[in-house]
């Protein structure tokens, strides 16, 4: 590429036969060249206009790119192009741009007459003269117009696609299903247009069941481009509609869900609960089951990734959460057994985990805990040998512990009022939790540990003039120098609760938090704690005693 | 020329608020202030089409696009005031008076920006810079880079294309779905529709039947010789919700007695229309069918027989071929409510001529014998 020319020989000749190409004809394999190359024209255009920002005159655009006006204007007339609303809007700055405001010459002059000329063709290009009579005599603007013109169409291209009734399996004769991958290439462009959303809505949940009535794929990923990016607006079962579709949508969904949570280290449970209920994941996963297995596995792979992340664990909990809550409220026929959504994990364990604490009551959490928490015991330290079988089954475990982690938030809090013996067994629960892999006997210390920070808490929670050695060795066993990040949020998952579901609150507690506050640097993660207590329970005391610990804290 | 100056500085001093203010309740110095106004906004019109703008800069193209807009909400909230509609038509009669014969009528009111925009475009005279500013990349615009800059022509020309690219993209699917036999694509649909809504508001004004018949004629004398005239017609009249109030005009009235009072106009409608609507605008009207069949006998009347090729032919250019006379009076008799009376003056008709069964001597036994078959 010689130092004047801007773009290469090749690249030009490319765009100029595309443009000459694409004129020829709007037929649907023109749209579908069309639809391929749009990401690419898009940022051509996008390097055109910031190359004609960066020149200082028109005559120098037109000396080192000498084709401009040429392809410019072959693109303009190309409603195919036109219709893409980032290939119109960058084309308009092109041609805006190239307009001299004191042009130097002939060939600059000329330049801006092309220009005008062009844009006030656009005005009034092939407007029928029908149409000039009725712009002029009934009083709306050519926009309103022609918005009613095309408001119309869709209208009946909508009527059309729901109209259909074809089965799936049918005789030898034709069906015209074949129309609706036409119609969804043409649309494309259309996708990010609020007034063809309703047909966009009826591509997606077309009622022909027959195999030829398949959409383009190209369609299928720029409609889930423009509902992550929020510039289409669809009802929920167009959505699950696209995703039963498309599972590259699916997974696109999903990760922009895990990227939108994992950017705030701690997530409050409220915000958390809005934001997955409103990516409309779980109530998809809620109605088919494969979506969810889908979703799940890619929970599974980046939870191989970072065991420890917060931000993920709380997503798990919230999902699932959600999940299990909108199963509840639907009927029961149209309900698939929890083993199909869960298929590598035991009935047992299904049974026992997957159920909200708040369909149980209160008086029956301490046995139940017990009970899944003697379960999974039994998964990771029963079987002799440590094959990859056994590895898969405690993965699994800790997995389905993790999604329903509100019973682990409730065992943080039974432990508070429960005796020795039951004391053991959820402490354990607990150390699992937070780290499953003994490797070089993590999980045994962090038991030992969390042993010692509860018998600290058990006394200074219990005597009105606790000792202050108790209180010193707790701030040490939190400070996050000496210890696993795990085991810090362990400790002070205890102290929260401890400090939430004790008879009463003592008075050394503002000052023994505040030491917490600055001695560890701890203030987010007791925050989020914190809200997560609050939101599972109900009562005003208890909500009162919250309030006043979390005014320490902030 | 004095005049022109004086409004190009009223235009420059113009307080802000008023072109971005809402337009509130009418009152007597507010009607004398929105008259005002628009006689300032005509005269700039006028005045972007001469060479007048010459003299103009940046600041004025960007005052001249927000009076423009502000011209189309004075549209949008009073056209629909009958008195105040009067007034304004009528200034708008006295200025374009003065301004040497160049009226701009009320409903084009409502395209001042776009009128505005391409005035500018078209006229040679307009500084370099204007053009520029007009663009939206002026110098001392805000947002030369991404967006566009709400104070230029370029929202409106993006909103004009895309709109007018979206239909032109939905046209291929909907043209093979809706197939070559299809009577009305979707824009003359909405066409017709926007006629019929404007039939609907002038059936509510004092001396309807005149605003209507002034209406059609209005649109007619634009239309040329467009075929789509005829069915944007039919359109209007068909998409009125069936069944009128009792004696009340309603639309599919007016426009039947608009045809009825323009021969030619009914006879071109008979002829391009497709029969189907036609029928469906006969069981819809008397008047209408009555025309209608008067029309079909003037044709069947202006057929010869040609002894040598045993056929019927139209004896002129304005006259219809036998098949699609034929065709015609079949799908009269497809309506369920027409079917008898079409048949009985088929009939009466062939009795008329002499009730012959022979091939040849009238051309209604002829059409009743090809309908029989």
């Amino acid at each position: 590429m010689s130092n004047s020319e801007l773009f290469t020989e090749q690249l030009v000749e490319f765009w100029m036969n595309k443009a000459v190409e694409w004129g020829q004809a709007e037929t649907p394999t023109v749209q579908f060249d069309v639809a391929l190359h749009l990401a690419k024209l898009r940022s051509f255009l996008q390097d055109v206009l910031q190359k004609l920002h960066a020149t200082s005159s028109t005559k120098e655009m037109m000396e080192r790119f000498p084709f401009i006006g040429q392809l410019l204007g072959r693109l303009c007339w190309n409603p195919l192009v036109t219709a893409d609303e980032e290939s119109r809007g960058r084309l308009l700055r092109c041609l805006c741009c190239m307009y001299s405001a004191q042009p130097q010459g002939a060939v600059e002059l000329k330049a801006n007459q092309w220009i005008r000329n062009l844009l006030s063709h656009f005005c009034t290009e092939d407007d029928s003269d029908t149409t000039r009579a009725i712009l002029k005599n009934i009083g709306c603007t050519p926009r309103e117009y022609h918005l009613e013109v095309m408001k119309n169409m869709v209208a009946c291209l909508v009527k059309d696609v729901m109209s259909t009734s074809c089965h799936a399996v049918h005789g030898l004769e034709l069906c015209s299903c074949d129309r609706f991958y036409s119609i969804s290439l043409f649309s494309i462009p259309l996708v990010t247009c609020p007034e063809a959303a309703p047909l966009i809505s009826a591509l997606l949940q077309c009622p022909a069941a027959c195999a030829r009535a398949i959409l383009s794929k190209d369609f299928l990923e720029a409609v889930s481009e423009a509902l992550l990016s929020k510039k289409l607006v669809v009802k929920e079962t167009a959505v699950v509609a696209l995703w039963c579709q498309s599972v590259t949508s699916l997974e696109s969904a999903t990760l922009h869900l895990l990227q939108s949570v994992l950017s705030i280290p701690e997530p409050f449970p409220q915000e958390l609960e809005k934001q997955v209920t409103d990516s409309l994941l779980p109530r998809a996963s809620a109605l088919h089951c494969p979506l969810f297995l889908v979703v799940n596995d890619i929970f599974r792979t980046m939870l191989l990734g970072s065991d420890t992340n917060v931000a993920l664990r709380a997503l798990l909990q919230t999902f699932t959460r959600c999940f299990l809550r909108i199963r509840g409220q639907m009927e029961l026929q149209e309900k698939l057994l929890l083993k199909a959504f869960f298929p590598h994990t035991s009935q047992a364990m299904i049974t026992l985990l997957l159920k909200l604490p708040s369909e149980v009551p209160e008086e029956a959490w301490p046995a139940r805990l017990l009970r899944i928490s003697r379960s999974v015991q039994m998964e990771v330290e029963g079987e002799a040998g440590h094959g990859t079988r056994w590895r898969r089954n405690v993965f699994e475990s800790w997995f389905l512990l993790l999604q329903c982690g509100d019973w682990v938030d409730v065992a943080a809090q039974v432990l508070v009022t429960s005796g020795e013996e039951a004391c053991a067994t959820l402490m354990w629960l607990l150390a699992f939790y937070y780290l499953p892999a003994d490797n070089g006997q993590q999980r045994t210390q962090a038991l030992a540990i969390a042993k010692e920070a509860f018998n600290h808490l058990k006394v200074l929670f219990s005597t009105a003039a606790p000792p202050l050695e108790h209180l010193q060795a707790l701030v040490e066993l939190m400070s996050t120098q000496s210890s696993h990040p795990a085991i810090t949020r362990l400790v002070l998952q205890l102290t929260v609760n401890f400090a939430a579901f004790s008879p009463e609150l003592p008075d050394f507690a503002a000052q023994f938090f505040h030491r917490v506050k600055v001695r560890c640097g701890l203030t987010c993660q007791p925050l989020a704690l914190l809200a997560g207590i609050e939101h599972r329970v109900n009562g005003c005391a208890i909500l009162g005693r919250l309030r006043t610990i979390k005014d320490i804290f902030q | 020329m004095t005049w022109f100056v004086i409004t190009l500085e009223v235009l420059l001093s113009c307080v802000w608020w008023r072109t971005d203010g809402t337009v509130s309740r009418v009152s007597c110095t507010h009607m004398e202030t929105v008259l005002r106004d628009l006689e300032a906004v005509v005269q700039l019109l006028a005045a972007a089409r001469t060479h007048f703008v010459s003299c103009w800069d940046a600041t004025a193209v960007r005052r001249a696009l927000q009076w423009a807009r502000y011209c189309e909400r004075l549209h949008a909230r009073f056209h629909s005031d009958l008195e105040v509609r009067h007034a304004l038509e009528q200034l708008l009669q006295e200025v374009g008076r003065c301004l040497g014969g160049q009226v701009l009528t009320l409903p084009e009111l409502a395209q001042c920006e776009g009128l505005l925009i391409q005035s500018l475009l078209r006229n040679p005279a307009v500084p370099h810079e204007v053009t520029k500013e007009l663009l939206g990349m002026g110098t001392g615009t805000c947002c030369a880079g991404q967006m566009a800059c709400q104070h230029s022509a370029l929202p409106y020309l993006e909103e004009l294309i895309q709109y007018k690219a979206a239909a032109q993209l939905l046209s291929h699917p909907l043209q093979s779905i809706l197939g070559p036999a299809a009577p009305m694509d979707p824009e003359t649909q909405i066409q017709g529709k926007m006629v019929r809504q404007r039939l609907d508001s002038l059936l509510q004004e004092s001396d309807p039947e005149w605003r209507s018949q002034d209406f059609l004629d209005s649109i007619l004398r634009d239309c040329g010789e467009d075929r789509c005239f005829s069915l944007m017609l039919a359109a209007a009249a068909l998409s009125a919700p069936p069944g009128s109030d009792g004696g009340r005009k309603d639309v599919v009235g007016i426009i039947v007695d608009w045809l009825l009072g323009n021969r030619s106009q009914l006879l071109r409608f008979c002829r391009d229309i497709p029969s189907a609507l036609l029928v469906d605008l006969a069981e819809r009207s008397s008047s209408f069918r009555e025309a209608y069949c008067s029309v079909l006998e003037d044709w069947g009347h202006s057929l010869r027989y040609n002894v040598l090729e045993a056929l019927w032919v139209p004896d002129s250019d304005c006259a219809v071929s036998f098949d699609t006379l034929v065709d015609r009076w079949q799908s009269l008799l497809r309506s369920p409510s027409l079917r008898e009376g079409s048949e009985r003056l088929l009939l009466e008709m062939k009795l008329a001529d002499g009730d012959f069964d022979v091939t040849g001597l009238s051309v209604w036994s002829d059409v009743l014998a090809w309908l029989r078959k």
